[in-house]
């Protein structure tokens, strides 16, 4: 009995030492096939939305040179352009198809800065320091005018410029006339005026805004300009104070707006359907009804720990793209539909390409998304790649 | 005795170690087992993730091609444009890239690499609208995938795109830090393994040593060696833990066992004299039961042969025959008392003053007859003892009733009563030849005689003392003597006192 029992030990224990060493040896030499689920879902939602044409264009000459870029106007392939040459700037209007110039205009020969060409091409607006103080100045490439909107005395400020839609209102917030941007500051909506034969002109709605300290400022017109959403959010690292206002153009008042988010939150674009914002987890809101009751609808979740995408929405706020990382060399743009307050499906990966490509989306319209980016030259220079990508 | 060797292999420390090195290992194989399971798990895992990104990539790829070049996005436009989308994919870091018609037909990429390729399942099922990638799993480290997908756009099967992706680093980095799990591991048990070892090599040494003087005391026990001496060489009762209160319990049974055994040798002497004596008690019941009838006989025979004539022989005779009758009737009586041991009296309490004056008195006549006197000294006050009376007193004549006899004729014989602490003494001394030193030991044994001639000559059976120290012993009392030669002979009675 006992001998039994012996054997049956050894032979228990000696099976599972050889399964053992056999399994333990076993991970060797071996071929697997895996076969991916199919694709049913992702076809479908790209089939609701997706580009419908790529088009390209590759400018001459290296990219440093260019400061600004614009298309010169939807369902057009007219590029509009500021650059250097030869110590001076000009303006550029380039048909891509062709790859001509069509115009090419003197701009100024001083230091610009803070340059934006506006949709379609018809105005642009920059910085220039004469003398003692600054102008900001409005050119109209087609009349070769240019006009002074506003001067103040000191350096250039990073303020922020806006053009409309229809390229034809200039917003911009800067300093009150106490120069302390902290205490005072002002909103103003230049609206350009053109009168063929006798140059242009512009109307001037100025709201004159109360600083808070010092906060993060955002303004954020409609698409024709008669109101413009305005946010002041503070930055002191354990306060979320924040401030909204609307200011409507064409009474020239101003209307506080109950605040929405509990958190820091960046205002996108405030178009028909809301405002779009997104907060500080890449989360992206639509805020509808901010006047009264805001109601706030969460459209995508940002990922943790992981770059916020870059969020453009199209005047409509029926179209919106997201600009992402996929991984250290490739950028990829989502978009989706947004449809009665919320995204249709999910986000689709509409475009992809290197990162040098896709540099910097300039138009979000109604119909088409306008990037700009560079291409690498063979003797480390950069040539401007503008790519429109029309759904 | 023999000692019984052990073997090593059914040694606690052998299979103690078995039990624990056997599992550990099987453990650590089916672990790395079990983890070389999981990390490819996980890594295809992670390639399907990736693959799928791949497929994503491709079609949009393949799709922002064809509307670059203002194509259709259909099976010509793909063919068409196939160096495009092989430069585009080039581009995104693809490689091994074949592009082939929904037949199977290579478009773009190595002819003759793709001999091989085509016959491979990812490729042929890839021809049935699957998406699948080949996991290669090679012995140095290698791990090659082998993609093919359909590219199926606007609902439309136009092509086939294969391509390759090296995961050989990935897969290494993590063997190799699978490897390390499992080496840190390894030497982690083995660590586990010696203290674990060197614990039940600790634990277990007391117990070796306490088994091998175990083995020791067993064979030496015999010849009357302590054991308790080997035990302490272990140098154990120190410990506080379970071994020192083994070792403890076993010094205690050891010496129990030690008094035992000195208690059986001690009762074998005993016995031993004890048979000794029985064997001396018939000698002399023989030989004093044979002395008188052989006188007795010898004068019936000489009376016979001689007739009713010879008056002189007759009265001779009488005489002797009546004085060794009586004798014999009297040693018979005495031998029966000697053996009475189911004496019907109860003990109770008695006064011992009144016994030994009593018994003194009696004995006068005889002492007087001897030309001795008895003085009586000492306490006369109540002096309680529990005993038998009869007994008591008989105890009490032999002892006097000795001293009468062997004492000098015209010498006083003192009776002395004391009370010394619980013991109540009555010592009778005499004057006389006394008793030498080698038979004080013996003289309380039955029919023994220091001077065997004298006692015989003084009508002495032997037995007296012998008698008087057993009903002493009876009485949970003893009887001893002490005598100086030529000079006084002291028989000391002694009871324990009752309050």
């Amino acid at each position: 009995m006992k001998r039994r029992k012996h054997k049956r030990c050894i032979v228990f224990w000696g099976g599972i030492l050889t399964a053992a060493v056999l399994s333990g040896c076993g991970v060797g030499e071996q071929d697997k096939t895996i076969v991916l689920p199919p694709l049913e879902n992702q076809v479908m939602d790209s089939e609701k939305f997706r580009f419908a044409h790529i088009q390209q264009y590759i400018g001459s000459g290296n990219a440093e040179n260019v400061l600004c870029l614009a298309w010169g106007g939807v369902g057009t392939d007219t590029l509009c352009l500021l650059k250097k040459e030869d110590g001076r700037y000009v303006y550029q209007a380039i048909d891509t198809r062709e790859d001509t110039v069509l115009s090419s205009v003197f701009v100024d020969d001083r230091s610009l800065a803070n340059v934006s060409i506006a949709p379609g091409g018809g105005y642009l607006s920059y910085e220039v320091q004469d003398g003692e103080e600054m102008n900001l100045i409005v050119f109209c490439p087609s009349q070769g005018i240019r006009q002074i909107l506003h001067r103040w005395q000191g350096q250039e400020e990073n303020f922020s410029y806006i053009w409309s839609d229809d390229g034809a209102m200039l917003f911009s917030w800067q300093n009150g006339d106490s120069g302390d941007a902290y205490k005072e500051w002002r909103v103003t909506r230049y609206e350009m005026e053109t009168v063929p034969e006798e140059g242009f002109g512009y109307t001037v709605v100025s709201f004159q805004m109360k600083g808070n300290g010092r906060a993060w400022r955002s303004v954020c017109p409609n698409a024709d300009g008669s109101e413009i959403y305005v946010r002041e959010q503070l930055s002191a690292f354990d306060s979320n104070m924040s401030y909204n206002w609307l200011l409507l153009s064409d009474t020239a008042t101003v209307e506080a707006l109950p605040e929405y988010s509990k958190t820091p939150a960046c205002p996108i674009r405030y178009t028909q359907a809301g405002l779009f914002v997104q907060e500080e987890s890449g989360d992206i809101y639509l805020i509808e009804d901010i006047r009264s009751q805001p109601v706030k609808t969460k459209l995508v979740s940002g990922n943790e720990g992981t770059y916020a995408p870059f969020t453009y929405v199209c005047a409509n706020g029926d179209h919106m793209f997201l600009m992402e990382w996929v991984n250290y060399s490739m950028y990829q743009i989502s978009g989706a539909r947004i449809v009665d307050g919320k995204v249709d499906g999910q986000p689709v990966v509409l475009y992809n390409d290197n990162y040098e490509s896709l540099n910097e989306i300039k138009i979000v319209s109604d119909q088409a998304v306008v990037f700009w980016g560079e291409e690498l030259l063979e003797n480390n220079g950069y040539r401007y790649k503008v790519t429109v990508l029309r759904y | 005795m023999h000692r019984k060797e052990r073997s090593f292999f059914h040694s606690i420390l052998f299979r103690s170690s078995l039990w624990i090195v056997l599992p550990g290992v099987v453990g650590m194989l089916l672990v790395a087992y079990f983890v070389g399971i999981q990390m490819r798990y996980q890594i295809e895992k992670q390639i399907t993730e990736e693959m799928q990104r791949v497929r994503d990539n491709s079609l949009l790829y393949v799709q922002q091609t064809l509307l670059l070049k203002d194509s259709r996005v259909d099976a010509v436009s793909f063919q068409l444009y196939k160096n495009e989308i092989e430069e585009q994919l080039s581009n995104a870091g693809y490689s091994g890239i074949f592009l082939c018609n929904p037949e199977g037909t290579l478009l773009a990429g190595d002819a003759k690499a793709f001999e091989l390729r085509k016959e491979q399942e990812d490729f042929t099922r890839a021809r049935e609208q699957e998406s699948v990638f080949l996991v290669r799993y090679g012995n140095g480290g290698q791990c090659e995938v082998y993609f093919s997908m359909p590219v199926n756009l606007n609902g439309q099967f136009i092509g086939i795109i294969s391509s390759f992706f090296d995961y050989g680093e990935l897969y290494r980095g993590q063997s190799d830090a699978m490897q390390r799990m499992v080496w840190i591991t390894v030497a982690v048990f083995t660590l586990i393994c010696l203290i674990i070892w060197f614990t039940v090599y600790r634990i277990l040494l007391p117990i070796r040593r306490l088994s091998q003087a175990a083995s020791e005391i067993s064979t030496h026990l015999a010849d009357g060696r302590q054991g308790s001496m080997i035990l302490n060489k272990l140098q154990l009762q120190g410990r506080k833990d379970e071994i020192g209160e083994l070792c403890s319990n076993y010094m205690e049974m050891l010496q129990v066992t030690e008094e035992q055994f000195q208690k059986i040798r001690d009762d074998k002497d005993r016995i031993l004299t004890l048979w000794s004596s029985r064997q001396e008690f018939y000698n002399n019941v023989t030989h004093e039961l044979k002395t008188p009838l052989t006188t007795i006989s010898g004068y019936a025979q000489l009376m016979e042969k001689n007739g009713p004539g010879d008056e002189a022989l007759f009265y001779t005779a009488t005489g002797h025959i009546l004085k060794e009758s009586t004798r014999l009737h009297r040693m018979v009586v005495q031998l029966l008392e000697l053996q009475d041991k189911a004496d019907a009296e109860e003990a109770r309490r008695l006064n011992l003053a009144e016994i030994v004056e009593n018994v003194t008195e009696t004995m006068k006549i005889k002492a007087n007859r001897y030309d001795n006197t008895l003085t009586l000294k000492g306490t006369k006050e109540y002096l309680p003892v529990t005993g038998k009376e009869d007994k008591i007193r008989q105890a009490l004549i032999n002892v006097i009733d000795n001293a009468i006899k062997y004492g000098e004729p015209g010498k006083p014989i003192h009776i002395r009563l004391t009370r010394q602490g619980g013991q109540v003494q009555v010592a009778v001394s005499n004057q006389g030849q006394g008793i030498r030193k080698d038979d004080l030991e013996s003289i309380f044994e039955p029919f023994y005689r220091a001077d065997k001639g004298l006692s015989r000559e003084l009508g002495s059976s032997g037995l007296g003392l012998s008698i008087a120290a057993r009903i002493m012993e009876e009485h949970q009392g003893y009887i001893k003597a002490a005598s100086i030669p030529g000079k006084e002979t002291v028989f000391t009675i002694c009871f324990p006192a009752v309050e």
